[in-house]
């Protein structure tokens, strides 16, 4: 038998539930900042701050650090590379779903 | 967090986000008591008083929601829609209502009776209303958005019914009728807001 494609293949940065869950959060609003991420994903303060290092690496989210007055403001937006990819995954995963119905 | 998860959930609860305050309804209860109000005393200056009440109000509940709301929820702005989509809305709704206002007076009889077009007003308001509550409820996915939608236009049909148009008093007790229970709904969004989502202890920046 020769060799196959594996049956799932997605985006491994994506792929990653908390990842995940914050590329939808970001897909959904303009913008937002540390604590309505960490609320609405229920992550960590460790892991929120890597998840967003690792997607700001990859160019899919962009921060800003900002004051609202003395106090700091980290906000984060979607970038489009980032809609792209969420867009891209969603298609690939309802393809692999629907495939194996 | 949970492996097994929505992402469309996700999304539609971070688009909600911003409607669980109770906020929007206190600003919409205020801005109609105030039409109705000066609807009652000065006529004339209505549509100023209320450009500037919609333009300036606005500013007052953003600051409302940087004391009270993100530092619960965190800092969010909501994605727009685009301009075009918006006026489309607006304009539709606003040539539904005018249209049916029109279709109540030509119903009533007499076009030329300036009363039929006051008894008839409060179709218009009740419509329009209506469209801005079912847009507010395509956003927020709240029922009690859709239900004002629905009150909203079946009372301004009855009181079209019941008004008597020697003077604007439906259109003053529909704004009335529709910003008291607004008023309540927000309220209760308000305390219910404040009792489950408390003041976040620590630094809660990235």
């Amino acid at each position: 038998m020769g060799d196959l494609p594996p049956p799932i293949d997605p985006n491994r940065l994506v792929h990653e539930p908390g990842r995940l869950a914050l590329l939808a959060v970001l897909n959904a609003v303009e913008e937002a900042d540390f604590l309505f991420l960490m609320d609405q994903t229920g992550l960590t303060k460790g892991n929120l701050s890597s998840h967003t290092s690792k997607l700001e690496g990859a160019g899919y989210i962009e921060i800003e650090k900002a004051f609202v007055g003395k106090i700091p403001r980290t906000i984060y937006r979607l970038t489009g590379e980032g809609a792209t990819a969420l867009q891209e995954y969603r298609a690939h995963m309802s393809g692999v779903l629907g495939s194996i119905e | 967090m949970s492996n097994g998860f929505d992402v469309a959930d996700v999304e539609r609860r971070a688009r909600t986000a911003g409607y669980q305050d109770g906020l929007i309804e206190l600003f919409a209860a205020f801005v109609l008591l105030s039409i109705a109000l000066m609807w009652i005393v000065t006529p004339a200056l209505i549509g100023i008083v209320a450009a500037l009440i919609v333009l300036y109000g606005w500013r007052v509940v953003e600051r409302v929601k940087q004391r009270v709301t993100y530092p619960r929820i965190g800092y969010f702005q909501e994605r727009p829609d685009a301009p075009d989509t918006t006026a489309r809305g607006m304009l539709t709704f606003l040539a539904i209502s005018l249209g049916l206002m029109v279709g109540a007076v030509v119903v009533s009889g007499d076009i030329g009776d300036a009363s039929e077009w006051r008894r008839a007003a409060p179709v218009m308001s009740g419509i329009s209303l209506a469209g801005g509550f079912w847009y507010t409820a395509d956003r927020s996915g709240f029922l009690r958005h859709r239900v004002v939608a629905v009150y909203s236009a079946a009372t301004g049909v009855l009181l079209w019914l019941i008004a008597t148009g020697e003077s604007y008093e439906g259109v003053v007790w529909h704004l009335l009728g529709l910003a008291i229970p607004l008023g309540a709904i927000g309220t209760w969004g308000l305390v219910h807001f404040l009792r489950t989502h408390p003041l976040q202890d620590g630094p809660t920046d990235g």
